[in-house]
């Protein structure tokens, strides 16, 4: 009998061994780390330039028990979180707020959206030794500089999340009698919801990556902090444990903010 | 209420933000160290017109920034973009890769700019390592997903069609992903440009970013400020650059 195969076998043929999509990434991630101890264990590289995974693990047990430089490692941890949740959080209220106007109101929008519009791109470290002149060294110029990294970022997207929202339903709830208030309430918020918290997931984004040049000038605790002070001892497993906990805590944030919006918009990608 | 036009509103206030300056800064509320008025802003851009910052003309550091965030953003979103359309069209690439992306996209890059510096020396290869490294990611995950979303109903009539593989991929797959693609690259292209100054910290004494830190470790907030308008401008500029670039290549989009 002949075989007739359908254009979606022809498109996903059966294979014959299954290995599970996911074990690719473990095997890549461990070649990863298995060519870099080989690499250091060769001898092929300076062990102080290159620390091996054994002497980053060694770094990290000794930071958590004996502390660095008199600071403990969740000590700094918890003090960058708390310039990040200072200055984004200050961010997301704010600036939702005004992006909203921003996208309702034509002259607000007119008047304040070259100013965002000026603020984005600039890269944060520019204005980082004013923002040390007017506030001075303590925390306050570290939120203000993750704060004016995430804010333009959050008003752009609340703005255009209102400006999408669909004429005829706006027109629909005011032709049911909705007042001003029922129809933002009830109507422009909800649609504009969804690419509000898509700016909020940029926005921090942003202001995680800028947490280290936060750090960067008259900083005495935080991991920023700690990046900075161990290459001046070319301390480099210091150097690389601190990479590794910023790069999982950055997936962690992000992670929990997916979370978020999956839970709030739960009917993203399916209103018509 | 007669509806002005827009520019008009932007101008007016405008005018507004300049007027509050120059008061505030010619009464005397705020020193001049901290916030110098509009007229010293200009006085400065004009002295650096003339004479340059530090035996460089301020047009050759902003010409060497620029060069470097080029070189960085474009070889980043090549090789993410290259990489990106691989990890759409093999899951098995994007489970390999994955991880790797995932953790260098919101890595500060400061972090491992320190390392790239140990590494590479304080030349223009670690500032274009760096760069590079900041474009990789936002480029692959934007044409991942470009990839992704093509709708199956079209690859399903192409190789109905008898369309090859690289068929399929020339003519149904990257023109689909393309917008995407693109708006990844201008991404890119915004945070190459926001990580400039991060790259000039340690630097051979010139580009813009190094220019303001400089001015900035002598008070000299006049400085500080046209570097800082300046910067702010060609973003401005790069940016809708690349829209329009955008919408003559993708002029399909959203359509």
């Amino acid at each position: 009998m002949s075989t007739v195969v359908s254009p979606l076998e022809a498109v996903h043929p059966q294979r014959r061994l299954v290995v599970p999509v996911g074990a690719y990434g473990v095997v890549s991630v461990l070649a990863m780390v298995g060519t870099w101890w080989a690499v250091c264990v060769a001898g092929v590289v300076s062990r102080d330039l290159v620390p091996s995974p054994v002497d980053v693990l060694d770094a990290f047990l000794d930071v958590v028990r004996e502390g660095y430089r008199g600071t403990t490692l969740w000590g700094n941890a918890l003090s960058t979180l708390g310039r990040l949740g200072a200055g984004f959080g200050l961010a997301v209220v704010a600036g939702v707020p005004l992006g909203l106007w921003m996208g309702r109101s034509r002259v607000v929008n007119a008047a304040l959206d070259w100013i965002v519009q000026f603020m984005r791109p600039l890269p944060p470290l520019s204005y980082m030794i004013l923002l040390i002149l007017w506030l001075g060294t303590g925390n306050q110029s570290k939120a203000a500089l993750l704060f004016l990294t995430a804010f333009p970022i959050v008003v752009a997207s609340s703005a255009a999340g209102v400006r999408g929202v669909k004429r005829q339903r706006i027109q629909a709830a005011q032709a049911l009698g909705a007042s001003d208030w029922q129809v933002f309430s009830r109507v422009v918020f909800p649609s504009a919801l969804p690419m509000v918290l898509t700016g909020l997931q940029v926005a921090l984004a942003a202001a995680f990556s800028t947490v280290v040049s936060a750090e960067l000038l008259a900083a005495t605790d935080g991991l920023g902090w700690m990046v900075i002070s161990a290459s001046t001892f070319l301390r480099n497993d210091i150097i690389m444990l601190v990479i590794f906990l910023l790069g999982g805590l950055g997936v962690l944030l992000a992670w929990a903010l997916r979370v978020l919006d999956r839970r709030v918009v739960h009917w993203r990608g399916r209103d018509g | 209420m007669k509806a002005w036009p827009s520019w008009v509103i932007g101008g007016l206030s405008g005018l507004v933000v300049l007027g509050v300056w120059v008061g505030v800064t010619s009464a005397g509320l705020i020193r001049d160290l901290f916030l110098p008025g509009p007229l010293d802003v200009w006085d400065g851009l004009r002295e650096l017109m003339d004479e340059g910052y530090k035996g460089r003309s301020l047009l050759e550091h902003m010409g060497v920034s620029l060069m470097r965030v080029g070189a960085g953003f474009v070889s980043g979103a090549v090789v993410g973009t290259g990489l990106g359309l691989a990890m759409g069209h093999w899951r098995r690439v994007d489970a390999a890769a994955g991880p790797f992306i995932e953790f260098l996209r919101p890595l500060p890059q400061l972090a491992y700019l320190v390392l790239l510096i140990i590494w590479l020396g304080i030349g223009e290869t670690s500032k274009i390592t760096m760069l590079f490294l900041a474009a990789l990611p936002v480029a692959a995950v934007a044409a991942r997903d470009g990839v992704r979303n093509v709708p199956g109903e079209r690859l399903l009539v192409a190789r109905a069609m008898g369309a090859s593989e690289w068929q399929v991929f020339r003519h149904v797959v990257l023109p689909s992903a393309l917008p995407e693609v693109l708006v990844g690259a201008r991404l890119a292209a915004g945070i190459v440009y926001g990580t400039l100054i991060a790259a000039e910290i340690i630097s051979g004494a010139n580009g813009i970013g190094w220019m303001i830190l400089d001015a900035g470790r002598f008070l000299r907030s006049d400085y500080v400020f046209v570097g800082i308008l300046m910067i702010g401008m060609a973003g401005v500029l790069i940016d809708r650059l690349l829209v329009l670039l955008e919408r003559r290549v993708v002029h399909w989009a959203g359509r």
